[in-house]
């Protein structure tokens, strides 16, 4: 994401200016609904929680602080949290309920699905699954590494040097500077 | 790479902070680190991208249903994100469940002040009943003094009452003291007018002559002009004496010792 539309849409999010909402939508809204439903799995449960987050933004934009994150980070911690939350919350409330629905039809979104999106992950699923695993656990569900470490019954070191080996290759796969670099040095 | 930052960047300090996990002491450490150390900005930026890269790699079109009631929300005015709606149209937090809250709350606050004021009026009641037991006490008390004083001056006020008067002779001349006696009502009293000074050792005694024989009536003091009751022999005394006696003597008057005598006719 370019460094001028990131300002761009803080400067218009400011000013109270609904177009920086639509430049939310157009240029992180899918972000984050993948992050929602990645973190919920359910669909609708997603869908609330896209939109409290979307709301916090809004709200919350003056206590943003582009010297600490970039804009990215912010609004996905909003989105991590206000979804772990809506989750627990859910569960709990299921937990309570007498009667508990069982729906076995997994709900698939009516959305067409971005090709762009089937592609990069594509190559994320070429990513070894033990590093996927730590990464789904850190940034998905909440866990500290001390957590991961204790819920994938693996030692804590393990758990560091995987996240860190999975973000490298990770990197290696989005960085086209990188993939040019690789392939000019094969050629040679 | 100093000891410090390595410790820092192996810890998970960093990661944690990226995903808003950090309490606040630990996002100062972190972020005094970013600041402080261009390596741990450096790795800080770098997990940015590859945190969006990650997040983007999930991404899933976002349904137009959320976008439009979010554009709904944000032109409605005065925004709350307590009473934001979410798609299913339920409100996170019901306005009657808030007055609920509020009144419990003031009712609670209404309940402690009560309390400590009914505290404060019991601690009130008791210390006016204590007030209103001593009040009583007095009453009494004056009540009977008052009674007493009755009786002494009603032997002045008596028409058969007869005044005496007492004068010392030369050994004692400023001894003048006034004695009222009422045989008829029984009644007698006495007022000291001024008494000379004597040695420790002695002091001055009122006999009264009874039948021939002389009873001690008691001790003569300096009352300061009050009235005192003389005992009942002095109503039948064919005469009154005054004499200045050791303090351990009452049986009998010495003539020497006299100094004023005042002697009744009872005709």
């Amino acid at each position: 994401m370019s460094k001028l539309l990131e300002q761009n849409i803080i400067s218009l999010l400011r000013e109270k200016d609904e177009k920086g909402m639509e430049l939310l939508f157009d240029h992180y809204g899918d972000a984050l609904f993948g992050v929602a439903n990645k973190i919920t799995k359910d669909e609708d449960l997603a869908k609330d929680v896209v939109q409290l987050s979307l709301m916090k933004i809004w709200k919350k934009i003056d206590t943003y602080n582009e010297k600490k994150s970039k804009l990215f980070t912010w609004i996905f911690r909003i989105t991590r949290n206000t979804a772990i939350d809506k989750l627990r919350s859910a569960n709990l409330k299921s937990d309570q309920e007498i009667q508990i629905e069982v729906s076995d039809v997994y709900s698939l979104g009516t959305e067409a699905v971005n090709p762009d999106h089937l592609d990069v992950r594509k190559h994320l699923s070429s990513l070894d699954e033990k590093y996927q695993v730590v990464m789904e656990a850190l940034f998905f569900q909440g866990m500290t590494q001390q957590e991961a470490s204790e819920a994938l019954d693996m030692p804590l070191g393990t758990i560091k040097s995987r996240l860190k080996i999975g973000l490298r290759e990770l990197r290696k796969i989005y960085d086209p500077a990188l993939v040019v670099f690789i392939f000019s040095m094969m050629m040679n | 790479m100093k000891d410090t930052v390595r410790l820092f960047l192996e810890s998970d300090l960093l990661e944690r902070y990226l995903t808003g996990d950090t309490d606040f002491e630990e996002n100062l450490q972190t972020e005094h680190f970013i600041d402080t150390y261009p390596e741990v900005a450096q790795e800080y930026d770098k997990l940015q991208i590859d945190l969006e890269q990650y997040a983007r790699s999930f991404s899933k079109p976002l349904p137009e249903a959320v976008k439009n009631t979010v554009r709904e929300q944000l032109s409605t005015p005065e925004i709350s994100l307590d009473a934001a709606t979410t798609s299913s149209g339920k409100r996170s937090l019901p306005w009657y469940f808030a007055a609920a809250i509020i009144s419990t709350f003031l009712m609670g606050a209404a309940t402690v002040a009560l309390w400590n004021q009914n505290q404060m009026l019991t601690t009130e009641k008791s210390s006016v009943v204590d007030q209103m037991q001593t009040l009583k006490n007095d009453i009494v008390e004056t009540n009977s003094k008052l009674e007493l004083l009755k009786s002494k001056y009603a032997v002045l006020s008596d028409p058969d009452t007869k005044q005496y008067i007492f004068e010392g002779n030369e050994r004692a001349k400023n001894l003048r003291s006034v004695a009222y006696i009422n045989p008829k009502e029984g009644l007698s009293a006495i007022n000291v007018v001024s008494l000379p000074d004597l040695p420790k050792e002695k002091v001055f005694k009122m006999w009264a002559e009874v039948n021939g024989k002389m009873v001690c009536l008691g001790e003569l003091q300096k009352a300061d002009l009050k009235l005192m009751s003389l005992p009942l022999e002095a109503e039948n005394a064919s005469s009154i004496k005054i004499t200045i006696e050791s303090k351990a003597n009452k049986d009998f008057a010495a003539i020497d010792s006299e100094v004023a005598k005042i002697d009744f006719n009872r005709d």
